[in-house]
């Protein structure tokens, strides 16, 4: 952690040639074509990206949603419960407060599992449960 | 062996063969006597008295042996009526039908001893209800006729009988103007007309000895000679008659008689009349009903009545234990009605927002098939409840227990599937219970109830204009990362000004803890689109951004 907020705190001092170098040291890309303070907080980004971990998959995931704009996944909340009718069956899974994922009797790790088990074939679970829906054009 | 009396009626419609020594009603007779001794071996033997109708028809029931054998019947000294033919006994299906019931009520069969039409087996009494059935069709074709008959009198303005209104006389199908008593109906309706008030027109009316004349009914009863009363004062009030129209259920006919009044004082009365109805149930007395009245008891079960207060108008409505009424306040509760019935109406309501949920506590089972319905079902009850339906109300709720700790609702089970529009197999009386996360305390001198804490707050909605730009955001860093285009080429592209890009584009370096917010609705007030677009220098360090804008500190 040390050496990141040195790594940081050194980034105000480096010019313009050395910002481009250090990108190219720590990302592996040429340098974009900006200027050196917005390198400087690309940079520093970068950095404490690589450190201490980026976006997750799932804000990645979201924010490329809305970009696109095509489709809208509402999350399921917390203390709700999802029906499913299946082949004649309605299957009811419930999202605890903890926001665990309930079928059957049994935890689940995400809806897609659940939408697996239940229809043999793999199947988004978000989508699986009304939770994905296109989005008007 | 019990004795049967059998009574032989004969009838015959003519005179003609009468004076004979031997005639048609001794034959009749005779068969009848022969058939009588035949069922001897039942007990049957035939009464001494003799039930002749000579020269009389079958179309009327007033015969005068007839009317002897029907005495004799209703005084319980015959079992069985022994005639020739049916028809001996009436030709009119209607009168057949009246004899029978007459015969039933005694415990009387009759035999027809040619027409094997026997009411004391099954056979027999198959043929007679058959008979009866079309006794009862004849019956109401004939009111339906009547009926008819009435509908198109009167659609030709015919006055169709009744005790006619004051001011005429029935003349044939019409009605006649009696000149005094339809000037006392003129004074009614200047009267009313001046003062707006029926009460004032019957006092004026008493004191100034303008009685109700003296009339006579058909009959030559009769009647009047007092002072009016108000309900006769509507009544002439409201009378379309004395525009000259009759009146047949909801429509209004031209009539064949002359009015008394002129149209445009009846519609002034009219106007008048509506514009006063007595004892309207508004819409301040609806809301005001005490909708737990009867269903709300205290923690010990005793039962909480509903009481009130008046300040001016306004009505301050509680629920209290008996022993407030009974003048030992310490022990006792008040409870604002408004509150308890609030929090009632609504945890009945959210029950029904989440139907499943209800199903599972009320232990009933439930079909795929039927999802969609139960359902529309329950948002339909939801809405009902929030309406404060009293019927809904008291079908669904068998008690409330307010308690010190929590508010206990007892919901019958049944008419909660009833609501839902599935069967309830269970038994008729279940019940399960809804527990409100209501108590009740003491603050300063009266009972307050209070809701208890631990729901979570509602989640504001996403900023949709922060995330826009976070979009946006990541989009142009994303083509500025490439390398092949500058700021200065993308802002000419978008059509945005250079510094915009600049400063929209570094939202791609919000710390992710703070894009997780901002995703989620969960950010800080003050953390807004316009305010993320306009700082001037964004930290670099994520630590200096959270303690800036971070929900949770890393």
């Amino acid at each position: 952690m040390a050496k990141l907020d040195d790594d940081l705190a050194a980034l105000a001092t480096l010019s313009s040639v050395q910002l481009q170098d250090r990108w190219k040291a720590v990302t592996g890309t040429l340098a974009p074509r900006i200027s050196a303070s917005f390198l400087r907080l690309a940079l520093g980004y970068e950095m404490q990206a690589k450190a201490l971990g980026g976006l997750s998959r799932a804000t990645q995931q979201r924010l490329a949603q809305l970009a696109a704009a095509r489709t809208e996944t509402r999350p399921a909340a917390r203390g709700s419960r999802l029906i499913r009718e299946w082949n004649g069956t309605a299957h009811v899974v419930t999202i605890g407060e903890d926001g665990a994922i309930r079928w059957n009797d049994r935890n689940w790790n995400s809806l897609s599992e659940v939408a697996r088990e239940i229809t043999g074939t793999r199947w988004s679970g978000p989508a699986f449960f009304g939770l994905k829906k296109r989005l008007a054009a | 062996m019990n004795r049967v009396r059998c009574a032989i009626y004969t009838r015959k419609s003519s005179e003609e063969g009468l004076e004979q020594a031997f005639n048609s009603l001794d034959a009749q007779r005779e068969a009848c006597a022969a058939y009588v001794l035949s069922q001897a071996s039942e007990g049957w033997s035939a009464l001494p008295e003799i039930y002749d109708d000579g020269g009389l028809s079958g179309g009327s029931l007033e015969r005068p042996a007839l009317q002897r054998l029907l005495a004799d019947i209703a005084a319980g000294r015959v079992d069985i009526i022994v005639v020739y033919k049916v028809d001996r006994l009436t030709r009119s299906l209607l009168d057949f039908a009246k004899l029978v019931e007459v015969f039933d009520k005694a415990g009387v069969s009759f035999v027809s001893i040619t027409q094997s039409f026997n009411t004391t087996t099954s056979m027999g009494r198959l043929t007679l209800n058959m008979l009866l059935s079309f006794a009862q069709f004849e019956r109401e074709v004939t009111a339906e006729r009547l009926r008819d008959k009435i509908a198109a009198s009167k659609a030709k303005g015919m006055w169709m009988g009744g005790t006619p209104p004051l001011g005429y006389q029935p003349d044939g199908r019409s009605l006649a103007i009696v000149g005094p008593h339809a000037e006392i109906v003129r004074e009614i309706y200047r009267r009313y007309l001046g003062s707006g008030n029926v009460r004032l027109v019957v006092e004026q009316l008493a004191a100034e000895r303008i009685l109700a004349p003296v009339r006579h009914t058909s009959g030559g009863r009769a009647y009047g000679g007092v002072a009016f009363c108000r309900g006769q004062i509507y009544s002439i009030l409201k009378s379309p008659i004395y525009i000259g129209e009759i009146a047949h259920r909801e429509v209004r006919y031209k009539g064949q008689h002359q009015p008394i009044i002129d149209r445009a004082t009846w519609d002034a009365v009219q106007a008048r009349l509506d514009g006063n109805v007595p004892g309207e149930r508004r819409a301040t007395n609806i809301a005001t009903t005490s909708l737990l009245a009867g269903l709300i008891v205290d923690e010990a079960g005793e039962p909480l009545v509903a009481a009130h207060a008046c300040k001016g108008k306004v009505r301050y409505r509680y629920y209290v234990s008996r022993a407030r009424q009974d003048g030992d306040p310490a022990k006792s509760i008040r409870l604002r009605a408004r509150e308890i019935e609030n929090a009632v109406v609504e945890s009945i309501a959210a029950a029904f927002d989440d139907p499943l949920d209800l199903i599972a506590r009320a232990g009933m089972s439930i079909a795929a098939a039927d999802l969609q319905r139960i359902f529309a079902a329950a948002g339909v009850a939801a809405a009902t409840m929030r309406q404060r339906s009293t019927t809904m109300m008291r079908s669904l709720v068998t008690k409330v227990m307010v308690g010190a700790h929590a508010t206990d609702i007892t919901m019958s089970s049944s008419a909660v599937a009833e609501q839902l529009a599935t069967l309830w197999a269970g038994p008729k009386d279940a019940t399960f219970t809804l527990t409100l996360p209501v108590r009740i305390t003491r603050t300063g001198r009266t009972l307050r109830l209070i809701q208890n804490d631990g729901r979570a707050v509602a989640a504001t909605p996403p900023d949709a204009s922060i995330i826009k730009l976070l979009v946006k955001a990541h989009r142009w860093w994303a083509r500025l990362r490439q390398g092949d285009i500058t700021v200065r080429e993308l802002a000419e592209a978008e059509g945005v000004v250079k510094s915009y890009v600049t400063r929209v584009t570094r939202l791609a370096f919000l710390s992710p803890a703070i894009v997780d917010d901002i995703l989620a609705g969960r950010q800080r007030a003050e953390l807004d689109a316009k305010r993320l677009a306009l700082t001037a220098d964004l930290p670099t360090r994520w630590s200096e951004q959270q303690e800036t804008w971070g929900v949770t500190l890393q």
